[in-house]
């Protein structure tokens, strides 16, 4: 479905139900290409394989996000968020579409479709207005799959002087054809299933720092599905994954770190990043480093490994809309060399309404 | 030479009176029958949808100010510590992930009070010339 057409459609069904029914919104509107490299391609979004090659192209990472959300009274809430890319030719996708239920005022219970938390920008990944850079580093958010169903149990309290929010989510996502690995990695239509899929996270901010650290279990099955044969690749393939982030930010400037790491029976990697910036009124310049380092002890002879190295700046020239640029080195010093080397050039306006 | 003193004595005495009134206190204000005890740490969190009840226990609805309130720059800046882009892009991290919702915003300080002062429910921020015994005061920033 266009953008368009869900939003007269959603607007039709507010009018028809005369219900109380709130829209919010954010945009992204992102061009850029590579400037040099070995390869001219630059792997910006490897989940949904948004690659610059070097002509500018505003395809690759352009989104645009639509929220409806009616509140039914005494804790009860129904959301919906649509998502339309550059890359799927916008059209929309369900991001978001949950129930939620507060069970008192510290216990919320949701349930429905909804981003997995496997990371600490994993949620919000598409909201680009709420972090500094053009996208979080492209080294660390590389799983292909983003989505899940479900549910989720979320508790906030306080804890000495800080406020702690805990959450347990379970639940399951099947992506045929799946986009990262059939286009990318295996060159044929792969369907990838996360079953069984548990995790727990806890959030603890006090003051200027906060820290997350969460951890998901779950059974990955996946399957080759050419015209004539299908294929197990994975059956019920155990994978652990662990995410620990630690973040300061006194207003004036910001140190940001994250670090993680996927363990099955024959893939792991450890990965890392670290950002820091200084806000001067308006004006956000900004580093980050990051890495993805696939274990050689595990399995493969052909190991992924990238870094990135970023200098960016954002601009808030609206209170709700911001100017990035960011420039990109990727170094690929993986004998697989899945993406090769590049330096990319991109630039965009973040906005929310 | 007492002259000239005495004349910056005066200069001195009209910059500290100019500065606070440029600087109306900004207080936080909740229902008169509320009992918890706030520290400003707590207030913060409730304005930033970390905690969802008050210090002393029961259901804690934040209200704001709309943008554009000398009042509302003035609390996020000190109370929040947050810039107005900073503010929103903070919330737009929880509107998005259905974490929290932010506050309901009103338009004038007069509003929020005859709301805070009728639900116990309720905490706002208000310009401290607006306050009076409908409400009670829980911290001034």
């Amino acid at each position: 479905m266009k953008v368009l057409q869900f939003i007269l459609l959603v607007l039709a069904f507010s009018r028809v139900c005369h219900s109380d029914i709130q829209f919010s919104g954010f945009a992204s509107v992102v061009g850029g290409q590579t400037i040099s490299g070995n390869n001219d391609a630059f792997l910006a979004d490897y989940s949904l394989v948004g690659v610059y090659d070097d002509e500018l192209n505003f395809q690759p990472e352009t989104t645009l996000g639509l929220q409806a959300r009616s509140d039914l009274g005494d804790g009860l809430s129904f959301v919906v968020q649509w998502i339309a890319r550059g890359l799927d030719g916008f059209n929309s996708e369900v991001n978001y579409a949950y129930l939620s239920y507060e069970l008192t005022a510290n216990l919320m219970l949701q349930a429905g479709r909804k981003r997995l938390p496997l990371q600490y920008y994993s949620e919000f990944f598409d909201v680009g207005f709420s972090y500094p850079w053009i996208r979080p580093p492209a080294d660390l958010y590389t799983w292909q799959i983003l989505n899940y169903n479900g549910m989720s149990l979320v508790h906030k309290s306080r804890v000495g002087e800080g406020a702690l929010n805990t959450s347990v989510y379970l639940g399951r996502e099947e992506s045929k054809n799946n986009k990262l690995l059939s286009t990318f990695f295996f060159a044929e239509p792969t369907n990838e299933e996360w079953k069984n899929i548990l995790g727990i996270s806890a959030d603890y901010s006090i003051n200027n720092l906060q820290a997350l650290l969460s951890y998901t279990n779950f059974k990955l099955d996946r399957v080759f599905t050419s015209p004539t044969t299908t294929q197990t690749n994975l059956s019920n393939s155990n994978v652990d994954f662990v995410a620990a982030s630690l973040n300061f930010d006194n207003g004036n400037y910001f140190v940001l770190s994250e670090w993680n790491q996927w363990i099955s029976a024959r893939f792991a990697t450890r990965n890392w990043l670290v950002s820091a910036g200084v806000r001067h009124g308006h004006y956000t310049p900004y580093i980050a480093l990051s890495e993805f380092n696939q274990d050689e002890k595990i399995a493969n002879e052909e190991l992924e490994e990238h870094t990135t190295s970023s200098l960016g700046f954002r601009w808030d020239f609206h209170p709700q809309a911001a100017f990035k640029i960011q420039l990109d080195d990727i170094q690929d010093k993986g004998t697989l060399g899945l993406v090769g080397d590049a330096q990319a050039l991109t630039f965009g306006v973040d906005l929310v309404f | 030479m007492m002259l000239v003193i005495k004349a910056r004595a005066v200069l001195l005495w009209l910059l500290v009176c100019a500065s606070i009134t440029a600087h109306a206190d900004v207080v936080v204000i909740v229902h008169p029958n509320n009992n918890s005890v706030f520290d400003n740490i707590a207030i913060s969190q409730l304005f930033l949808g970390q905690i969802s009840s008050f210090p002393g226990g029961g259901k804690a609805i934040p209200v704001a100010l709309k943008r554009g309130s000398d009042t509302r720059i003035d609390f996020n800046q000190l109370a929040l510590r947050k810039s107005e882009n900073q503010y929103k892009a903070f919330w737009s991290r929880l509107v998005f992930t259905g974490k929290a919702s932010p506050p309901q915003e009103l338009e004038n300080s007069e509003a929020i009070k005859d709301l805070v002062a009728n639900n116990p429910a309720l905490i706002g921020y208000i310009d401290s010339g607006s306050a009076d015994d409908s409400v009670k005061v829980v911290g001034t920033f």
